[in-house]
């Protein structure tokens, strides 16, 4: 009991230089970011290696996490039961003919889908199988096919329901309904940039396009998606009339994806479902083992105090509303890089929020910018899972994929530069559908 | 060996009660000791919950001292719980009165044994009330309404028993279910509805006193019996007297919480008419629980004290 | 290219395999269970015919720590557990000889899983579950559990690599 063996600064070096270390020698991330923290633990006389048990316990033991593999299973029963197929199909008919008509799909694909599910690793998963391969086949260079793939993913977080904003608004009280609405602009704007990205690429790069769909064509695959695309009004609609708290409309988004696939478009078999299971089971576990041993990562920064060590001083340099929302920004991406998502909010949204009240920001704007950086995290490396995710699926390394994705990552910052210049692209949903949400 | 360092852990920033009363402990300890000694709190739930902290202290890493609900103790000691069961005061002064006498003495001494953490001191005091995006003012109108309540189960027996209906959510989602209207309220004191804005989406706060907390300022047995003996009696000391400092301080800040509040239009104390009635349908319920956790004579003792 | 020579013991693969096949069956299971406290939460505010009980909430944490462990496990033996390539395409030997260094380190890994994992699980053995009541060392035992089987999975990956850099070895001399 005696003080800390370490200061702040020697343990922020042994964490993240064995986590580069071992990043550098191919160790898995989860287990990179475990090991990272041995040493400390050992060392120190008041800690011990058994609170790496402890804090990812901690981690997994919560009832927010659930929405986790609930939007897994959802992503996993729509593919099964013809749901991704009828919104592929919509999606072909209206976006198709367009330069790069395949990677276009995609994106619309990734729009429609982050209107069903709030994970973004979920649709990592799930498009880079369909897209991948079939991008490869027609002509698309892979690391412009597993970017495009992963950069669209993070759409899944932005737009409405989104683990994130679950979250986000549980650890820092702040309306999930309005953090919910508030995401749809911003969602929309980044698939649109996306799109102009692709339009670009498929310019310089000569990439296929599809005919154009008639108006008959468009017609019928809307008519067969009117039941997919009513996903996204009951789950919004659920939680806005209080069927159900945020946690429990990832399950009813399951039970809504099954109903679907079993009666609707009957395509889902015994064999099927139990895939599907076992494939979300997969993916659950990988991705939120890696959350549990950051989770203990993180434990151990706010153990030294090292984000308050870093952040001491922020509030002298009298930064005005617009400079505190590009701030926050930067420190999101930058700890995006290192941290999943969940325990950033946790370990850095509650040092930030006393900045962002000195200098009266809305907690929704406050909530956007940090939810829509940390998105963009979900694409960085070396953390970055959704661009690990796709890379594995493509047989590719991380490093080939970089250079398309921080091409494709430029306007998307432009985006976010908009939401912190203009609060009203986020605050005027909220206020136009439910001003109560917001005080 | 160096300066001796204790680490403490707060789930609540500089203006909350608890993180005021662990900063007069540090100053306490200090004084009475007399020699150099170095405090390190971890506040805004940095080092995790409350939950989390009790852990620590029960294997003694990490965390030395830390303010914890007895709820939070329910895994190592199924009575602790008890300590700060609903209706089971009459008012502020039977409880002032329990804890002069020290009564729950053997509930402490259970977790001090199985847990290894000792309670050196009762903090608390704040009033629980439960708060409606409605006005309720009597058993009546509380009948069928769905309230969020503690996860332990003499809660949800309780609550059942005054013919509402109690839900089980975590913490953190009790402000958007309410908002949304899962659930029509949840039940907390002052401070924490201020903390986690409750009022912004339920306002009517009815005046039912259903419970008045106890929160124990918790030392991890492992540090204190590494200590010196001298520091070791400034620590007890200083935690009496900083959990005193806690009640003040919280009973103060309970009723001017509420008014500010009120004055900013904000929230509404709704006078509940039924206390009585409700603590008549209860009282079965605690004996039954009472027996259950070998608390009967504990019990018998609270309800004959007249304060 | 020498034929993949048989690297781990014949008796390592076939536990190996019952394992894997037995961890995979139970989490799916306990994907699948998942669902049934979380609905029944959200119906039995609908209809009184189902009963809030107050331990769904509970009961569906837990699954979701054993969903995660279980899905951890079986991640080393599919060696899918996300790794940060930076190195230039290897070959076989080179793939070989990473899968020495990382494995050890995933070795070592485990073994604190196992090590302290036991000492997590001795810690809960007299506690119980605030809710569900339920012992609650079967819940912390996933961790000393995974430790143990991710022992035997990265072993085998390990003596395969093994017999891959032999084999080669013999090739060259
Ligand atoms: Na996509
Ligand atoms: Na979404």
């Amino acid at each position: 009991m005696g003080g800390n063996v370490l200061d702040a600064g020697s343990a922020a070096a042994i964490l993240f230089g064995i986590f580069f270390t071992l990043l550098v020698l191919r160790v898995p991330v989860a287990v990179s970011l475990g090991l990272a923290c041995l040493p400390i633990l050992l060392v120190e006389p008041r800690l011990s290696p058994m609170m790496l048990a402890q804090e990812t316990f901690n981690a997994y033991n919560s009832f927010i996490l659930l929405a986790v593999p609930f939007f897994l299973l959802t992503a996993n029963l729509m593919n099964i039961g013809g749901i991704t197929d009828r919104l592929m199909t919509l999606s072909r008919s209206l976006v198709g003919h367009f330069p790069g008509g395949l990677a276009q799909i995609n994106v619309v694909l990734s729009f429609f889908f982050a209107g069903i599910s709030g994970s973004s690793t979920a649709d990592a998963a799930s498009q880079s199988k369909i897209f991948i391969e079939a991008q490869r086949k027609e002509g698309y260079d892979d690391s412009f096919s597993v970017a495009i793939t992963a950069v669209s993913a993070v759409l899944a977080v932005i737009i409405p329901p989104s683990i994130l904003m679950i979250v986000w608004g549980g650890v820092l009280t702040v309306s999930i309904g309005a953090l919910f609405l508030a995401g749809v602009i911003p969602g929309a704007l980044i698939a649109i940039v996306q799109m102009g990205t692709v339009h670009a690429y498929a310019k310089a790069r000569g990439y296929p396009t599809y005919p154009r769909a008639t108006l008959g064509q468009i017609g019928q695959a809307f008519l067969v998606s009117i039941p997919a695309l009513l996903t996204p009004l009951i789950i919004i609609g659920g939680k806005i009339f209080g069927w159900f708290t945020a946690t429990e409309s990832a399950c009813v988004a399951v039970l809504y994806a099954g109903v679907l696939s079993l009666l609707v478009y009957r395509e889902m078999d015994w064999r099927g479902l139990v895939n599907a299971l076992g494939e979300t089971g997969r993916l659950a576990g990988i991705t939120l083992f890696c959350v549990g041993t950051a989770s203990a990562f993180g434990w151990l920064l706010a153990f030294y105090q090292i984000p308050e060590y870093l952040l001491s001083g922020v509030q002298a340099w009298g930064m005005g509303r617009i400079g505190t929302g590009f701030f926050i920004a930067a420190v999101f991406l930058v700890v995006g890089c290192f941290l999943d998502a969940i325990p950033a909010i946790i370990i850095v949204g509650a040092i930030l929020q006393p900045l962002t009240q000195a200098v009266g920001m809305d907690p929704v704007h406050f909530a956007m910018i940090g939810i829509v950086s940390l998105a963009f995290g979900l694409v960085t490396p070396p953390y970055g899972l959704c661009l690990m995710i796709a890379c594995s699926v493509a047989g590719m390394r991380v490093g080939d994929a970089l250079k398309d994705t921080c091409i494709m990552l430029l306007p998307m910052l432009g985006v976010l530069a908009l939401i912190i210049l203009f609060p009203s692209i986020v605050l005027v949903l909220p206020n136009l559908v439910s001003p109560e949400f917001l005080r | 060996q160096g300066t001796i360092t204790l680490n403490g852990a707060s789930q609540f920033g500089d203006e909350h009660p608890y993180t005021k009363a662990l900063v007069r402990f540090e100053e306490l300890v200090k004084q009475y000791y007399g020699k150099p000694i170095n405090f390190v709190l971890h506040k805004n739930s940095s080092l995790g919950l409350e939950k989390q902290y009790f852990e620590y202290m029960a294997q003694g890493r990490a965390v030395d001292y830390a303010i914890v609900s007895p709820a939070h103790m329910s895994t190592f000691s199924k009575a602790a719980p008890f300590v700060d069961a609903p209706f089971l005061f009459r008012d502020v002064a039977h409880w002032n009165a329990v804890l002069d006498q020290d009564m729950f003495k053997p509930v402490a001494d259970e977790v001090e044994k199985r847990a290894r953490v000792a309670m050196i001191g009762y903090g608390g005091g704040g009033v629980r009330n439960i708060f409606f995006n409605k006005r309720v003012t009597n058993l009546a109108a509380l009948k069928g309404l769905k309230v969020r309540v503690q996860g332990a189960p003499i809660w949800s027996r309780t609550f059942s028993a005054i013919g509402m209906s109690p839900t089980v959510i975590a913490y953190n989602e009790i402000y958007n279910a309410i908002q949304n209207n899962v659930i029509d309220g949840g039940e907390n004191e002052a401070a924490g509805v201020e903390q986690m804005r409750f009022y912004e989406v339920a306002p009517q706060l009815s005046m039912t006193q259903h419970a008045i907390t106890i929160r124990p300022l918790c030392v991890s047995v492992q540090t204190l019996s590494k200590l010196p003996n001298d520091l070791q009696a400034a620590i007890r000391r200083a935690g009496k007297e900083a959990s005193a400092f806690h009640r003040t301080a919280e009973a103060g800040a309970d009723s001017q919480i509420l008014e500010t509040l009120e004055k900013a239009g904000r929230l509404h104390r709704v006078e509940f008419t039924d206390r009585a009635e409700m603590k008549r349908l209860v009282d079965p319920v605690m004996a039954t629980y009472a027996r259950e956790i070998d608390a009967e004579g504990i019990l018998n003792r609270i309800n004959a004290l007249t304060a | 290219m020498p034929t993949t020579s048989p690297g781990a013991p014949a008796m390592l693969r076939r536990v190996n395999d019952a394992l894997a096949s037995l961890i995979a069956f139970l989490l799916i299971l306990s994907v699948a269970i998942l669902i049934i406290p979380v609905t029944l939460q959200i119906l039995s505010r609908y209809t009184p015919l189902i009963p809030a009980y107050i331990w769904t909430e509970e009961l569906a944490r837990f699954c979701l720590v054993y969903a995660v462990m279980l899905g951890a496990m079986l991640a080393v033996r599919e060696g899918t557990h996300f790794v940060v390539d930076v190195f230039p395409r290897l070959s076989t030997v080179g793939e070989a000889r990473v899968e020495l260094i990382a494995g050890s380190f995933v070795l070592l890994f485990a073994f604190v899983f196992l090590w302290w994992g036991w000492e997590f699980t001795e810690f809960a053995i007299y506690r119980i579950s605030e809710l569900a009541e339920l012992p609650l060392w079967i819940i912390h035992a996933a961790w000393p559990i995974a430790g143990a089987v991710w022992l035997l999975f990265e072993a085998e990956r390990m003596l395969n690599a093994l017999a891959v850099l032999r084999a080669t070895g013999e090739g060259r001399a």
